[in-house]
């Protein structure tokens, strides 16, 4: 933490032990007997004018997940590695900014200049880094040479628990080189596996995994501007570019674009992320692009470029088979306007949200308001139709045109016991039936709503001004209720 | 009857070409028969010319709120009738528009003759977005038809956004309908306005006491290539047609008031001739 002027100094405090304890604070001239691990009224003492914060772990995490997207602008690949420090697998891509001493130094140099105290270091093994930043005067390992680097450091060094190294301090290992030519059976054999395998992650005998916060996409293309852009049509333009360069690379791989991700880095350090999806995979840059215009478009009233962005990258997170339209010079006409509508559901799909834009979902049961379900146009499978009706059943009509998701209570007068309803009140109009059909008996379905839910007897009702409505009684009488209540659940036309 | 409707609407085109009219006066193309709309009852086609002109937009409101069972039914029918055109329907509804109307129902819309997979439903945050994806919608080409539904008159929807709307539907010769849920009368710049309201159904030829084919009453208020005019229409889901259905169903209640004895015995026959009683004093 830097000092800011002219507000009083700063620490941080936890609840350790049962003891108010300083877990962090500034780094002033005005704080100095303050220390890490004092207890909160001790500092107090020594300076009555410090202002005391709790110490919030979520927030602190927030920040290191923050910092690690921000990270993404060198390595896709940014994993954390406990409560305060990231790995940064910069395997490949430290030449792209001038070696690993400048791309260490660019780090440093942005990360402190948002106000942040960062320790760099750079080495063959995440291990060896971890140590090395933490314990080390290097900054850098030279290929291969972390060995030697490593060996004066102190066992902490190794990422074990404080009872590990306190044991091991004891039997006189004070340094990680203690370790390394000493038996090692019995070194399990006391401590357990975990000291070895740290040991061997950081000397590199064995491999270290890194999880990544976010997968890895199928391709990657970005670009980035000394000065950053602020202007949305430069914007529009460099997703355009993004995406044409994309394209050659989906060709190759036989593959079309299903959803992609467009990370706007800001020069201030934030990160804007939008994501797009195709209902079904596509190779056409103008088209992918259009994507991003609409979701820009919707995003422009609450969102400004401020500083500009810096960088901008486009990473396709899904691909599918592309399959070239073979039937394309036949029927022409018709996979013309198949692709214009597929286009326009994913144009409207980025604009409004893809839970906006929906199609019917059949399912496969007889209570009318599950018999369907929206689903979203983007996730829907091609050329899924619905079960067709026998003609019968399309001659006659039973089946309400609008349904109502909740079925609306009414007051009825009906016949005892399975009549239909003779008048009834529904949104506080009176309707005078003077036609009806029914009952359809409908059971429930017992082993979703339990055996004790009620069978329902619909109707299909014609007032005498012509409204057409579906009712259903609540129930059976005295078989399942005394006094069954009466629901509107559709109209027909 | 059909060619001389031909004539005159050639001739109505010449004259509004002499005339120096624009081309945005809605005149019929004359030989394009096939870009019409029809209802499949001669009486109305005639009277429309041929039908309702495909690449325009039309609107069909309803005074109530609980009328729109009637409205989009309507709708619906008219579209099943004229779906040869292949391509998605695509139904925008106004969250205004959603929170009395219901949902459609797929079984609802196959028993009227529409395929439930052609259907694509759009839900739009807000007015704003909506007439966005309205607009957007209408300069699709490849769409068999699309329905805009909103609950009564909401300024946003003006005169000139249905201007621009009916222009873009005109561009890509899709039929663009806009369906007013419980609205009033409102000038717009749709080529018809139709009002439709529910009326008691034709006789079922099978089940006396039973709902038969949907009537409804037609009502067009407003028609820019011809005169206004009103029908009783009954939808005949076999023949895919709507016939006029003039004849009066009187609405007779076929339910008894009073229920009829189930499951118990019948009242006791009467026993013999009643005598007169003797006085009891």
């Amino acid at each position: 933490m830097k000092e800011l002027p002219e507000t009083p100094p700063l620490v941080i405090f936890d609840t350790i032990q049962n003891a108010l304890r300083i877990t962090a604070h500034e780094k002033s001239e005005r704080l100095s007997g303050i220390y890490v691990g004092q207890s909160l009224s001790d500092a107090r003492a020594i300076n009555p004018h410090i202002e005391c914060i709790e110490h919030d772990y979520s927030a602190d995490n927030a920040l290191l997940h923050s910092i690690a997207r921000w990270c993404e602008r060198y390595t896709p690949l940014v994993s954390m590695s406990g409560e305060d420090g990231l790995f940064l697998d910069i395997t490949g891509c430290a030449h792209l900014f001038k070696g690993e001493a400048a791309m260490l130094e660019d780090i440093e140099k942005r990360l402190v200049g948002q106000g942040l105290d960062v320790k760099l270091a750079c080495a063959d093994t995440p291990g060896a880094a971890w140590a090395l930043c933490r314990y080390g005067q290097t900054r850098i390992a030279k290929p291969s040479g972390h060995v030697p680097l490593i060996e004066p450091l102190p066992l902490q060094g190794l990422r074990l628990g404080k009872d590990e190294v306190q044991a091991l301090n004891k039997l006189g290992f004070k340094t990680i080189g203690c370790l390394y030519n000493i038996p090692r059976a019995p070194l399990a054999a006391r401590f357990g596996s975990l000291v070895l395998s740290r040991l061997d992650q950081a000397l590199g005998d064995i491999d270290e995994v890194l999880s990544p916060l976010r997968p890895v996409s199928e391709l990657v293309s970005e670009k980035r501007f000394a000065d950053p852009i602020v202007d949305e049509e430069d914007i529009k333009r460099t997703i355009f570019l993004l995406c044409e360069n994309a394209v050659p690379n989906l060709e190759r791989r036989g593959l079309g674009m299903q959803a992609c991700e467009l990370i706007l880095f800001r020069a201030n350090g934030e990160i804007e992320t939008i994501v797009t999806e195709a209902s079904t995979p596509l190779r056409n840059a103008s088209r992918m692009a259009a994507l991003f215009d609409e979701r820009l478009a919707a995003l422009h009233d609450d969102w400004e470029a401020g500083f500009g962005f810096d960088i901008l990258r486009l990473s396709i997170l899904r691909a599918a088979p592309f399959h070239e339209d073979q039937q394309k010079l036949i029927v022409k006409e018709q996979a013309g306007t198949a692709e214009e509508t597929s286009h326009l559901i994913d144009r409207l799909s980025a604009r409004l949200g893809k839970d906006r834009v929906q199609v019917f979902a059949h399912c496969d049961t007889h209570i009318p308001e599950r018999r369907f379900a929206l689903q979203s146009a983007l996730d829907a499978e091609e050329a899924k139709s619905f079960p067709t009706l026998n003609t019968h059943q399309q001659s006659v009509i039973t089946r309400p045109l609008i349904l109502f998701s909740n079925p609306e209570r009414v007051d009825a007068i009906a016949e005892v016991p399975e009549g239909p309803p003779l008048k009834f009140l529904w949104r506080k109009v009176s309707y005078d039936v003077v036609r009806a059909e029914g009952p359809e008996r409908i059971a429930c379905e017992w082993w979703k709503d339990g055996r004790t839910a009620y069978t329902r007897d619909y109707f299909r009702i014609e007032d005498r001004e012509g409204y057409r409505l579906w009712l259903f009684r609540h129930g059976l009488y005295e078989r399942e209720t005394q006094a069954p209540n009466w629901y509107v659940h559709g109209m027909f036309g | 009857m059909r060619r001389q409707t031909a004539n005159l609407a050639t001739l109505k085109h010449v004259v509004s070409s002499l005339e120096g009219r624009n081309e945005h006066q809605f005149v019929p193309d004359p030989a394009s028969d096939a870009t019409r709309l029809t209802f499949g009852e001669e009486l109305l086609d005639d009277h429309l010319e041929g039908g309702l002109l495909s690449g325009c937009m039309h609107e069909i409101r309803c005074d109530y709120a609980r009328d729109i069972g009637a409205a989009s039914a309507f709708l619906c029918a008219f579209l099943a009738r004229n779906h040869a055109r292949s391509g998605k329907l695509v139904w925008i509804v106004d969250p205004a528009a959603r929170i009395d109307a219901g949902q459609m129902s797929p079984d609802g819309l196959w028993q009227l003759g529409l395929d439930p997979s052609d259907v694509i439903l759009v839900h739009p945050r807000d007015l704003k977005t909506a007439i966005w994806t309205a607009g957007e919608s209408a300069r699709e080409g490849g769409l068999a038809a699309i329905v805009f539904q909103v609950k009564g008159n909401p300024k946003m929807l003006d005169l000139s956004v249905s201007r621009k709307l009916m222009l873009r539907a005109q561009a890509s010769q899709t039929p663009f309908f806009l369906l007013r849920q419980g609205g009033q009368e409102e000038a717009s710049s749709a080529t018809t306005r139709w009002q439709v309201t529910p009326l008691s159904s034709d006789q079922n030829q099978d089940f006396k006491q039973g709902i038969g084919p949907m009537r409804h009453r037609l009502t067009l208020e407003r028609n820019r290539t011809g005169q206004t005019g009103n029908w009783p229409v009954s939808w005949q889901s076999a023949q895919r047609t709507f016939r006029h259905a003039a004849t009066k169903i009187s609405p007779t209640r076929y339910l008894s008031a009073v229920s009829t004895s189930r499951d118990r015995p019948d009242l006791p026959l009467s026993m013999g001739q009643i005598m007169a009683f003797e006085r009891a004093s």
